[in-house]
């Protein structure tokens, strides 16, 4: 058996030697399995620090050429692929990644209670015509009109996801851009305002959990409520747009709610697009006092800062007790999110009852802070929690004036 | 004999996450993102285009039994970089999938009972005992 396989092995090696074309250097020859390519060449006696350093330099050499040929047919395929991703300038990319545009300089401003436009109705989006381009060019790819919400209110036509029964339900852009540029689907922006005037989704509106009560009020009176809707943010791991699309649904009655799970992110990558810019109509307030059953109200740091330092809320650092030890947001206490629920419920004795709670963790945008504040509210029974998007990782970096000392 | 079926057993595993995910560049772009990794956009980009392929063609020499050293080190190299990056997400507590390897296949019913193959926790450990078997299988070698 094992003389037959070594046999085989000759024959084959031969067999290779004669097939090796003869441009290519003898260390380049394929070796057949998993003999070191140094035995080829070399007797076996005289493997030495030279044998060993040229067997490397071949495997090198071969890595190279596999990663090139890689890349060159991975590129191939995907500008050829319908679903390729298409590369921007980055520099001149509005959102610099971040899920809700928060690093970005301009903080999403939240004009103390100056909301003109919250007693008036929710205005339709300007005309494609009045906006914009980020660069004054018409966008090849996205050339597609964005429908004007009238027509939308006059022709509701059900959607896919109702027939599924999921509401909200995920979609993807491919899904999306055809359904919107026939004018079948209104789109909404669930970020903050200052990514939205950045840049958005040709055609968008913005509508977050950030807008009043009185903007809800407006927007459900503007669109009945079999208007297909979908709702985008920044990317898949921002929860707001998953929130305000749970919110319509549940508070407003929404029938035909679809979530475009990746976001602002996927229309980036997949028109190679020029963003529309816009100011919107629609202005966010600060954050109202109107948490809708037990969710944790997601907000930013530029927008809590001034309740903090007022002392309106407890600053509660979410991290690890050595961590908090480390280094913390001034005036943070600790309850880390592997706490004991005693320990919660000590806690929570010694908390003000009237006085929310804002958490933060590590990570900008983290599910887990998210999910913390979640569970404090459900199944410790804490009245109100407010959860910091900005981890504390990003706010340590901040060079800002507003930002906190640590 | 034990080297060849190793060979062949992360090939196959190879070609069946590579083509898991060249279909749809767009969705595996997504589950990179999911990790949240402090890369810029265009390195990621890169990375959801060219990863599959890489995976691709270590698979399809493994199976062949060419150049399999170097097939070999790029599967060690890649196994690394998904330790890492799986490690991390499981750390962090991120709820997602590890878009390693795709279970459409199996039909809605199993395979989500399957699910939890796709967890960074799961992918963590299972990118380490490969690993293993790797450092075990080419003991003496390479």
């Amino acid at each position: 058996m094992a003389r037959e396989r070594k046999t085989t092995g000759n024959r084959k090696r031969l067999a290779e030697e004669v097939r090796r074309p003869s441009f290519l250097p003898s260390a380049l020859s394929p070796d057949a399995g998993d003999r070191p390519a140094c035995l080829d060449k070399q007797s076996v006696g005289a493997t030495s620090a030279v044998g060993a350093t040229s067997d490397w330099l071949v495997i090198g050499r071969r890595a190279l050429a596999i990663l090139s040929v890689a890349t060159l047919l991975a590129f191939a395929y995907n500008s050829a692929s319908p679903v390729g991703i298409r590369f921007r300038n980055s520099a001149s990319s509005p959102s610099n990644g971040s899920s809700m545009g928060v690093e970005k300089p301009a903080r999403p401003s939240f004009p103390a209670e100056s909301i003109s436009s919250a007693s008036s109705s929710l205005q339709a989006p300007p005309p494609v015509a009045a906006t914009t381009n980020a660069k004054g060019t018409t966008p090849d790819t996205t050339a597609t009109a964005p429908a004007k919400p009238a027509d939308i209110a006059l022709n509701p036509k059900p959607v896919v996801a109702a027939a599924l029964g999921t509401n909200p339900a995920p979609v993807t852009w491919a899904v999306l851009k055809p359904r919107l540029a026939a004018g079948e689907v209104l789109l909404l922006d669930a970020r903050a305002k200052a990514p939205y005037e950045a840049g958005h989704i040709p055609g968008a509106i913005l509508l977050s959990i950030f807008s009043s009560t009185d903007e809800f009020a407006a927007f459900r009176r503007t669109y009945p409520t079999n208007t297909s809707l979908a709702v985008y943010c920044g990317s898949a791991s921002c929860p707001l747009s998953q929130l305000l699309a749970e919110r319509l649904v549940k508070e407003f009655g929404y029938q035909h709610v679809e979530h475009m799970t990746t976001g602002y992110m996927e229309w980036q990558d997949s028109e190679n697009g020029k963003p529309e810019v816009t100011v919107s109509s629609v202005a966010p307030r600060p954050i109202a006092a109107d948490t809708s059953g037990p969710m944790p109200l997601p907000v930013l740091w530029d927008g809590a800062r001034g309740r903090v330092e007022g002392g309106e809320l407890t600053l509660v650092d979410i991290r690890t007790a050595a961590e908090y030890a480390a280094g913390h947001l001034p005036g943070a206490v600790s309850l880390p999110a592997e706490s004991s629920s005693a320990a919660i419920a000590e806690f929570r004795r010694n908390q003000q009852p009237s006085k929310p709670i804002l958490i933060y963790g590590t990570w900008t945008g983290s599910s887990q802070t998210f999910d913390y504040g979640r569970r404090l509210m459900k199944e410790h029974g804490f009245g109100r929690v407010e959860c910091l998007h900005d981890g504390f990782v990003d706010l340590r970096l901040k060079r800002t004036a507003k930002a906190p000392k640590i | 004999m034990k080297t060849v079926i190793i060979r062949w057993l992360f090939g196959v595993l190879f070609l069946w996450a590579a083509i898991s995910k060249i279909g749809n560049p767009r969705e595996f772009l997504g589950s990179v993102y999911a990790y949240e990794l402090p890369f810029p956009r265009p390195i990621l980009q890169g990375v959801a285009v060219v990863l599959p392929w890489v995976e691709l063609l270590c698979g399809l020499l493994l199976i062949a039994g060419f150049w399999s050293e170097t097939a070999v080190l790029g599967v060690v190299a890649l196994l690394g970089i998904f330790v890492l990056a799986t490690g991390q997400a499981w750390a962090r507590g991120l709820k997602i999938d590890c878009g390693c390897l795709n279970l459409d296949f199996l039909g809605p019913g199993l395979s989500s009972s399957f699910k939890f193959i796709e967890t960074t926790a799961f992918a963590f450990f299972r990118n380490i005992a490969l690993l293993g078997l790797i450092a075990w299988a080419s003991k003496g070698r390479i």
